[in-house]
């Protein structure tokens, strides 16, 4: 990709952050993270997914994992190899969820919102209940709409992105609560963490089929929780080992502080965005969002060759994105040092000057 | 096309100036020449002083010969053969190279290039910037898969960058970089791209490219823009 005004060889290099997973989209796993996988030695990595002492170690990542994330004792709560995306399409497919409203704004939520099955109406007596669905990072204020919601409605959160599962006592209140836990936890991406409420267990146990039948495998949130095993879960030892010092390394690090750690990176952004006439709205973290979108006044088709050209070059990744394309996205997570941020945004202030005279 | 002119970029690597392999033994540096001698046809492949050389040529030769196979470019081609191997026999000859102790790899590796046919034009030696890194291998098909171990291998550690001009075959050099680091480096291990001693980029890469930019340039660095 090449931008007009613009090489590698023109950027000091001391406005190239050493961190190039800056990005809204990206995961910046600490180094830490990786060398972990070792420390288990011979004990789980290499042992075949149904072995004794890798069901063990699954069994106790999961349940510190439950304490982690406070969840109360009749909580179901598991590690599922597939993307939220496909967690919230099992939720859009469940029998109880024939009502279900998807009520944020956004890629995701539009996603979702398209997924849902048709919708039932009954032919008499009481109705299926409202499901109200929503992808937190998509929303402002999503936790008071769900107080607010009328008695027995069903609720289905993507917390994916946000720091609520463990800032916040949240997840013990909803039925369905998922979230990619790559962000929060610096993992990589392609396992969600799955919490389910009682009855939301019980309604998924053999809903009704879209065409009519009645079967125990649907391709709903059952198929997915269905406790066979790790074997049969799915993910890999790999990513259990990581996943399992990830939520250590939480638990031990003052999860109730993690707010004010990435509000002290969206100060550094907003403090920066102040004086930048091409920055059209103060930078926020909706639904307590781990990334900011900056809005700007550029042109999309340059926003997108930046980001191109920053991507081709290793410089950042993940900075643009289809669902934006006005705005950078800039990850603010605990594992970014606020020196790299302030490089990106001394790097931001560089490209934009360079490309579109600002 | 196999190009026969041009200015060619080498990049001596960390441990090729101050590292481990700052020095190398004369025997080495003799047997490093000879495998180039085998390469283009003017030496017997089978007498080295060195016995790990005995394996280490051949097996250049083989990874010489299936890259010529699989890239259009890479040649066994040296134009002027008698010059330059008669320069090489002069070289393997010479009282730097004589007797026993050591020598610098890197005065081996420029003498090498020289008896080629190339003139190194510019030379710097500079502190790898992450910059720099990013530029060496931004580009590269080992990025994705060595990153880190580049990254931890070249920034903030010296290079030594040399660009040659020459009327002879590209491919010599990265021959040379292939006999090099078989024979100094790795002769009886498998390498991987990062400890490999030097870096060969021909003319248009963009690692050449971005080199020819930064090295020898007076211009004071960009300022950074006010938004």
């Amino acid at each position: 990709m090449v931008v007009p005004g613009i090489q590698l060889h023109d950027i000091p290099d001391e406005l190239i952050p050493r961190e190039p997973r800056l990005g809204g989209s990206c995961v910046p796993i600490p180094t830490s993270r990786l060398m972990a996988l070792a420390h288990s030695g011979s004990a789980v990595l290499g042992l075949h997914t149904g072995h004794l002492h890798a069901e063990k170690f699954a069994s106790s990542v999961l349940s510190e994992l439950h304490s982690l994330l406070r969840l109360p004792d009749d909580r179901t709560c598991v590690l599922v190899p597939v993307t939220p995306d496909v967690v919230a399409e099992a939720v859009a497919h469940e029998g109880w969820a024939t009502h279900l409203e998807v009520r944020s704004r956004g890629a995701a939520s539009a996603h979702w919102r398209a997924g849902r099955r048709s919708r039932v109406e009954p032919s008499a007596g009481v109705g299926p209940p409202p499901v109200i669905g929503v992808v937190a990072r998509e929303a402002h204020g999503w936790l008071d709409d769900i107080r607010v919601a009328e008695p027995g409605t069903w609720t289905a959160v993507d917390l994916s992105r946000t720091s609520c599962p463990v800032a916040r006592p949240v997840i013990g209140d909803i039925d369905v609560a998922f979230f990619c836990p790559s962000w929060l936890l610096g993992v990589v991406p392609g396992t969600t963490v799955v919490a389910m409420s009682p009855r939301a267990v019980a309604a998924s146990d053999c809903g009704p089929h879209p065409t009519g039948e009645h079967s125990r495998w649907e391709p709903g949130l059952r198929a997915l929780l269905t406790p066979r095993g790790l074997a049969s879960c799915g993910v890999t030892a790999t990513d259990l080992m990581m996943f399992g010092h990830a939520v250590r390394e939480m638990a031990e690090s003052e999860p109730t502080l993690l707010e004010a750690r990435i509000d002290a990176r969206l100060a550094v952004v907003r403090s920066w965005a102040q004086d930048r006439t091409w920055i059209t709205q103060e930078p926020a973290r909706p639904g307590h969002d781990l990334a900011t979108a900056l809005s700007t006044s550029i042109a999309p088709e340059t926003i997108r060759a930046l980001g191109a050209f920053l991507e081709a070059n290793h410089v950042v990744y993940g900075l643009t994105g289809d669902d934006r394309p006005d705005a950078f996205h800039i990850g603010l997570y605990d594992t970014i040092a606020i020196e790299d941020l302030t490089r990106l945004l001394d790097l931001l202030d560089f490209v934009v000057a360079a490309t579109v005279g600002r | 096309m196999p190009t026969t002119t041009s200015d060619a970029l080498l990049i001596l690597k960390p441990d090729v100036l101050s590292g481990p392999f700052a020095h190398c033994s004369r025997a080495l540096a003799r047997d490093t020449v000879r495998g180039l001698l085998a390469v283009y046809g003017g030496a017997p492949t089978t007498s080295y002083e060195v016995p790990t050389s005995a394996c280490a040529v051949p097996w250049a030769l083989r990874n010489i010969d299936r890259k010529v196979l699989a890239r259009s470019w890479y040649t066994r081609t040296i134009h002027d053969a008698d010059v330059h191997l008669a320069a090489l026999w002069d070289l393997l000859r010479s009282p730097g190279l004589a007797g026993d102790g050591g020598t610098a790899t890197a005065e081996l590796v420029l003498d090498a290039a020289r008896a080629l046919g190339f003139t190194d034009v510019t030379r710097e030696r500079r502190i790898c910037s992450y910059r720099d890194f990013l530029g060496l291998y931004a580009r590269n098909a080992h990025f994705t898969r060595l990153a880190g171990s580049l990254r931890d291998y070249l920034v903030g550690k010296d290079i030594d960058v040399v660009f040659f001009e020459g009327s002879q075959e590209l491919t010599t050099l990265h021959v040379l970089k292939e006999v090099l680091r078989r024979v100094v480096r790795y002769p009886i291990a498998h390498y991987d791209a990062v400890e490999n001693l030097v870096h060969v980029s021909d003319p248009g890469a963009t690692d050449w490219t971005f080199f020819a930019h930064v090295v020898g340039s007076t211009r004071p660095e960009a300022a950074v823009p006010s938004a």
